[in-house]
């Protein structure tokens, strides 16, 4: 009889066929993958199954007429920028960073804000802060040199388009300017504003200082708050603007609340601090604010972005967002599943029982293992520890793994996900010349045709000749520690936490590693690392000796069926 | 940098990209030129290997080590675009993303 062993997980559902013959060892005919084609337990991963059930009854010229199954962990994972929620409440001031890599000037420099157009009129006694918009910039230099000539005292200029420096070249490159300013037209016009721009390489020092903001604002103790905030969204750019909002009379607004709470059993709050480490599984049962509500919660994992220190400003930015990476493990219905998949093979689908037990039969198969009795399976959403002593088997499944990574990648590069899943798995190199290339590892290599457009003087992620640009400027080597510390902090803390929960590892043993994650070295590496103190074995699972870490479950299920006396 | 111009070519807001990105350009005038030739020419003048073009159908960069093909390319009136984009290039600095949908590169 052919069966089917279908592993459903949060990012790969993978699927081992076999020939089931009473007596017999299993004949292992194919194993076939795919990215899981919705929520993990939803009945939208049928389709994904339904696909490589099509694609192996091509291959194989019938179809199975058993599903095994096991049962089904969703986790979700998301981003939350907690510094992103402090900017909406920052009510006081506004700022401007404008993306400009080319401003005018150096300096800070403090005046009301006024358009352009408003100079025509008779001067004030005050300093101004002139705001060009959608004007041609020999035109805007011209009505500025006349201004002041007329005895406008303009302190600084900005500017809506990429106008700076011609701008300054025709009217004062002393005074700093500061360009692609996009929201420029619904600035408070007749506030108070501060401008800054740092020389060539450097970041702003008066604006990124909130005493300081304070002062040139002449913000009093009650508003110091607004005042640190504006400092923190500001430092690590090279130019920015803060203007003073008067508004009247501050209530406490509702989002000095927590932004995202915790729940234990009991439903009592639980501290969240992003620096901390998240408890062990288990803790948190619920969970509600900014990373969505939900209930019924095995496991909450979180990470913050981790920083450099051969980065500073990009670190002082980041820190401004004070992004965390979120995931939730939660109990699932997988039934409709079941039901969807059972019309799709004539013996319908049978639950084998949990992936424990499938994880390790299938880890067992790697040549020289033997008995494995700790597989931790790293896969896209969990880690999950499998043990069996004496007969009694454990998991404990801790929520966060090859996803969050990728989320915690996809925030650092601030590019989309699908290419943060591309990047965290290649090396990187930076674009030197249309033709060089600056490695990760400090090698230089030579390229027999130029690099494209895109690519000149960025980070790109290497695959094989393709060069992947990524958004974040970032130096090779300093992305290379960012992606090994994202790795570290997500795979190897919840391996952690998973032997800790489970009461750890006898000394000298064997830790089999499979699963998608257990593919890429740095992640083995990562948890090597992790292990390290612990005196145990780690090793790559390699999975009926061909497959690697792979389709440990998918080949699991069917041998535990087959263990059971299946037909 | 070097630009070879024909009659068409907008000057000014080409060399405003230029200017506005701190890179020094020299302008040459080739009334009866064809712009992805002017360009050849241009970077074969230019001590960075790298040259512009310019006619009234738009404006190409080559680089000298691969002159066989443009290198960036934009239509007329996306010079200013185009100036910031070509000197980016000579100054080693990222393109931005709008510059992405204003120039392109020619399949090579």
């Amino acid at each position: 009889m052919l069966v089917a062993g279908v592993d459903v997980g949060n990012s790969t559902t993978e699927i081992a066929f076999a020939r089931l013959d009473p007596g017999a060892e299993p004949e292992w005919l194919l194993v076939l993958r795919r990215p899981t084609s919705g929520p993990k337990g939803s009945v939208a991963c049928a389709a994904g199954v339904g696909d490589l059930l099509a694609r192996a009854e091509r291959r194989l010229g019938v179809r199975p007429h058993l599903l095994l199954l096991a049962e089904l962990h969703p986790v979700e994972t998301g981003l939350v920028e907690l510094g992103r929620l402090e900017e909406i409440d920052l009510a006081r001031t506004a700022i401007a960073r404008p993306a400009s890599a080319t401003p005018s000037g150096e300096g800070v420099a403090v005046g009301i804000l006024r358009r352009l157009a408003e100079l025509a009129a008779e001067p004030t006694a005050q300093q101004v802060v002139a705001v060009v918009l959608d004007e041609d910039f020999e035109r805007a230099a011209a009505l500025l040199r006349d201004a002041r000539e007329r005895g406008w005292a303009v302190a600084a200029v900005l500017v809506d388009r990429d106008d700076a420096v011609l701008i300054g070249n025709r009217f004062d490159r002393s005074i700093p300017i500061v360009d692609e300013v996009r929201d420029a037209g619904s600035l408070p016009f007749g506030a108070l504003a501060a401008v800054e721009v740092a020389p060539p390489g450097g970041e702003v020092v008066e604006l990124a200082d909130p005493l300081r903001v304070a002062t040139l604002l002449g913000l009093g103790p009650d508003e110091a708050r607004a005042a640190r905030r504006a400092a923190r969204a500001v430092a690590g750019h090279r130019a920015a603007v803060v203007v003073r909002v008067d508004r009247a009379a501050e209530a406490a607004s509702a989002s000095e609340g927590a932004p995202i709470r915790l729940l234990d059993a009991a439903g009592q709050e639980l501290p969240f601090d992003e620096r901390a480490a998240p408890p062990p599984p288990g803790v948190v049962r619920a969970i509600r604010g900014a990373a969505g509500d939900s209930d019924r919660l095995l496991d909450l994992c979180w990470c913050a972005l981790p920083a450099s220190p051969d980065d500073p400003g990009f670190s002082r930015r980041l820190a401004a967002r004070r992004a965390v990476a979120v995931a939730l493990l939660s109990e699932a219905d997988a039934s409709g599943l079941a039901e969807a998949l059972a019309r799709e093979c004539d013996g319908g689908v049978e639950v084998v029982g949990r992936e424990s037990e499938a994880a390790v039969l299938g880890a067992s198969t790697t040549p020289g293992a033997g008995r494995t009795p700790f597989v931790l399976d790293l896969g896209g959403g969990t880690v999950d520890l499998h043990l069996e002593r004496g007969g009694d088997e454990r998991v404990v499944v801790t929520a966060g793994a090859g996803d969050l990574v990728t989320r915690i990648c996809a925030g650092l590069l601030a590019c989309d996900p699908a290419l943060a899943e591309r990047a965290k798995r290649l090396r990187s190199a930076w674009v030197e010349t249309p033709f060089t290339l600056h490695h990760e590892d400090g090698s230089r290599s030579f390229l027999g045709q130029p690099a494209p457009p895109q690519a000149i003087a960025r980070l790109c992620a290497v695959d094989g000749r393709e060069l992947l640009p990524l958004p974040a400027l970032l130096a090779p080597e300093v992305w290379r520690s960012l992606r090994r510390a994202a790795k570290r902090d997500v795979i190897g803390r919840n391996v952690r936490r998973a032997l800790e929960a489970a009461g750890g590892v006898p000394r000298g043993e064997l830790v089999t590693l499979v699963g998608g994650s257990a593919c890429d070295p740095e992640v083995v590496d990562a948890v090597a690392v992790e292990l390290a103190d612990l005196d145990v074995a780690v090793g790559r699972g390699d999975v009926l000796a061909r497959h690697g870490p792979r389709a440990a479950v998918a080949v699991g299920l069917v041998l535990a069926y087959a263990k059971r006396g299946g037909r | 940098m070097v630009a070879l111009l024909a009659g068409g070519a907008d000057e000014r807001e080409l060399a405003a990209g230029f200017e506005e990105e701190g890179v020094p350009l020299r302008v040459g005038r080739a009334p009866g030129g064809r712009r992805l030739g002017l360009a050849r020419e241009a970077a074969q003048r230019s001590p960075l290997g790298i040259g512009v073009g310019g006619d009234g159908g738009g404006f190409v960069l080559v680089l000298s080590a691969a002159s066989a093909y443009p290198y960036l390319e934009a239509r007329p009136e996306a010079a200013r675009a185009f100036g910031h984009a070509a000197a980016r290039v000579a100054a080693r600095r990222p393109l931005s993303v709008e510059s992405h949908r204003e120039t392109s590169r020619a399949c090579g």
